[in-house]
């Protein structure tokens, strides 16, 4: 069996699912940065297969190009969160999103 | 001209804003003793240039020509011309934003000084680098440098609304921020790749141009490609997260009530521009033609927006919080006008059919943004004024400021009215112009759910007002407050006042701003 697009397409959907369903279940804030960035590779994943079978010109490499800029985003997005995971574990000593509940209507 | 001269006129504000950015990060590494005061003002100069910047680039005509037909003659590079756009859209929300960070700025300086102790220059930097990130928001094209500017905006954001360090509500607030930030960005860019599996292409205007053609020839019922459909939606989350649509709105409550006060304002006021400009970019200027699929989408959205923020304002009693519902019922407000859209606005911001009139909802949009702005600027100076004072926003602070400070009581009760929609303040006409549109499109549903919704908003901001003119003052003492607040404050109130009673030259000026494209080579498809 040749692995095609439609492989591709049903692993990164596979991937985004367990993201959501990671963010909507899990209560450390931890878990839940690590489930956006499993979101943010299945984007990495989709951006990448669809550039290498539905670009005819190899020579344009939007998606690649894409799905670089996407990991240099996870970068700076995990730095930014893990700081104000830090900064809430110094000032309420707890990082379980469930206890952090200052702030309700 | 030269490249060089074209490049710095295209991208001036957004260069002059980089230059001092930069600057405020290096100046405290050279000078640490130098006062805190002069990295407020250096922001607020940076804010008033880039204006000044902004203002020349539209009121320059020559210059205009001249970049435009540099982009014809592709002197300006197609990297440039493919990703960043200098037309009305662009120019007209940057001038939105700008005027709405000067005001921040004037209000900073001094709850900085009251509130933070360490890390100042940074505040401030970020502050810079964030409008930074707007502008660049405003004016992309193409789906990278698109996702890069909102994601720059976003990270400066969760940093500033993190910054006062000891207290945990502001962390709480940044948290839940970032959490659904990377959430719903991560579900637009699932979005993008969908869309850029259906259309090859990451150029928002090549993919309008893919889809014009089967436009004219279905009509409206033009049923779009299902990935891209799908990707659309993904993408209503992230930008619907930008300007806190129900239901991507769950940071915004906590996020106001815990940020510092003026990174609030500004979350609510520049960020929300640039945000519903960028909605208004990719949903009806980029993907207009498929508004048969979005239109009722957003419509809905809409009726559910306004009608949360406004029946949840009513049960707040601290007085940040409730501007937070309130400003998600502006964004039902405002996407009233977005679902007021019809494929014939897109052809006539293309120039292909003649301008109908009064039907057309986007000007109504800016100018509804443009009055938004003062009013809410001019409400959250005087927030601040009251918060510097009292060291609280809940609404026992605000009992008795008739006596306590009549200016600052007035000035909230005009800003307040202009929110209601009062005649002849801004808010009222703004109103008038979106619930007409959704009028003349057949949405008369939405347009009777916006004037109940303006109803029940008159109770929750009318109970401040009751609360600051017929309550017994808590203390007695006077609420005085620096120059810069109150001017803000006046300034917020006379821009709605101004934009409310010159209401003619305002709207005229929002649509032209719409339609005198300065820079938009994109639009003359391949």
């Amino acid at each position: 069996m040749e692995i095609g697009l439609s492989h591709y397409l049903i692993l990164s959907g596979l991937l985004f699912a367990i993201g959501i369903y990671g963010i909507l279940t899990r209560r450390n804030a931890i878990a839940l940065l690590m489930c956006v960035e499993l979101m943010l590779n299945a984007v990495n994943i989709n951006l990448v297969a669809i550039n290498r079978f539905l670009q005819p010109d190899w020579r344009i490499m939007t998606g690649q190009i894409f799905a670089a800029f996407v990991i240099v985003l996870a970068a700076a997005e995990a730095c930014v969160g893990f700081a104000l995971v830090i900064a809430i574990y110094r000032n309420l000593n707890r990082i379980n999103v469930d206890e952090i509940n200052l702030l309700k209507w | 001209m030269t490249f060089k001269d074209l490049f710095i006129l295209l991208l001036g504000p957004e260069l002059w804003l980089t230059f001092l950015g930069f600057f405020l990060f290096t100046l405290d590494l050279i000078f640490p003793r130098a006062p805190k005061k002069v990295f407020g003002l250096l922001t607020l100069l940076a804010f008033v240039g880039g204006l000044v910047l902004v203002a020349a680039q539209v009121l320059s005509p020559d210059l205009a020509d001249e970049v435009r037909q540099a982009a014809q003659e592709n002197r300006l590079g197609y990297w440039l011309v493919t990703t960043f756009s200098l037309d009305g859209l662009a120019t007209f929300s940057k001038g939105a934003i700008f005027i709405g960070a000067i005001l921040i700025a004037l209000v900073t300086v001094d709850y900085v000084e009251k509130n933070l102790r360490e890390g100042i220059p940074e505040f401030y930097g970020l502050m810079v680098f964030s409008v930074l990130a707007l502008c660049f928001m405003v004016s992309s094209v193409e789906l990278i440098t698109l996702f890069l500017a909102i994601e720059f905006a976003s990270i400066s954001s969760y940093i500033l609304a993190a910054y006062l360090r000891g207290d945990p509500k502001s962390s709480e607030a940044a948290m839940k921020y970032f959490l659904v930030g990377a959430t719903t960005t991560a579900a637009g860019l699932y979005g993008m790749s969908l869309i850029y599996a259906g259309t090859g292409t990451t150029y928002l205007y090549e993919m309008t141009a893919q889809f014009m053609p089967q436009l004219g020839e279905t009509g409206v019922a033009f049923s779009p490609p299902l990935p891209v459909l799908i990707g659309l939606l993904m993408m209503l989350a992230t930008l619907g997260f930008k300007v806190a649509m129900v239901p991507f709105h769950g940071w915004c409550p906590d996020a106001y009530e815990g940020a510092p006060t003026p990174i609030t304002a500004f979350l609510s006021v520049a960020s929300k521009i640039a945000g519903m400009a960028t909605l208004m970019r990719v949903f009806a200027s980029g993907f207009g033609p498929l508004s048969a699929g979005w239109v009722p989408i957003l419509a809905f959205l809409s009726l559910v927006t306004m009608t949360f923020g406004n029946l949840a304002a009513l049960w707040q009693t601290n007085v940040k919080r409730l501007m937070a519902y309130s400003s998600i019922s502006q964004v039902g407000y405002l996407l009233i006008g977005v679902a007021a859209f019809s494929p014939s606005d897109f052809q006539t911001l293309l120039g292909m059919s003649t301008f109908q009139g009064s039907e057309m909802a986007l000007p109504g949009i800016f100018y509804f943004l443009l009055g938004y702005a003062f009013a809410n600027m001019g409400a959250f100076a005087v927030i601040i004024w009251v918060e510097n004072w009292e060291g609280a926003t809940d609404r026992e602070s605000f009992e008795g400021l008739a006596q306590r400070s009549p200016v600052a009581a007035a000035l909230l009760t005009l800003s307040f009215l202009s929110l209601i929609g009062i005649p002849p303040l801004a808010g009222f006409f703004g109103k008038f112009f979106l619930f007409g549109a959704a009028l003349s499109r057949g949405l008369g549903w939405l347009a009777i759910a916006g004037v109940v919704n303006s109803v029940i908003s008159a109770f929750y901001y009318l109970e401040v007002v009751r609360r600051m003119y017929f309550f017994p003052p808590r203390r007695p003492e006077r609420v005085s407050t620096s120059l810069m607040v109150s001017s803000a404050a006046v300034l917020g109130v006379v821009g709605a006042f101004a934009i409310g009673i010159l209401t003619e030259p305002a709207y005229q000026w929002a649509m032209a701003a719409f339609f005198d494209v300065v820079f938009a080579p994109n639009i003359s498809f391949r």
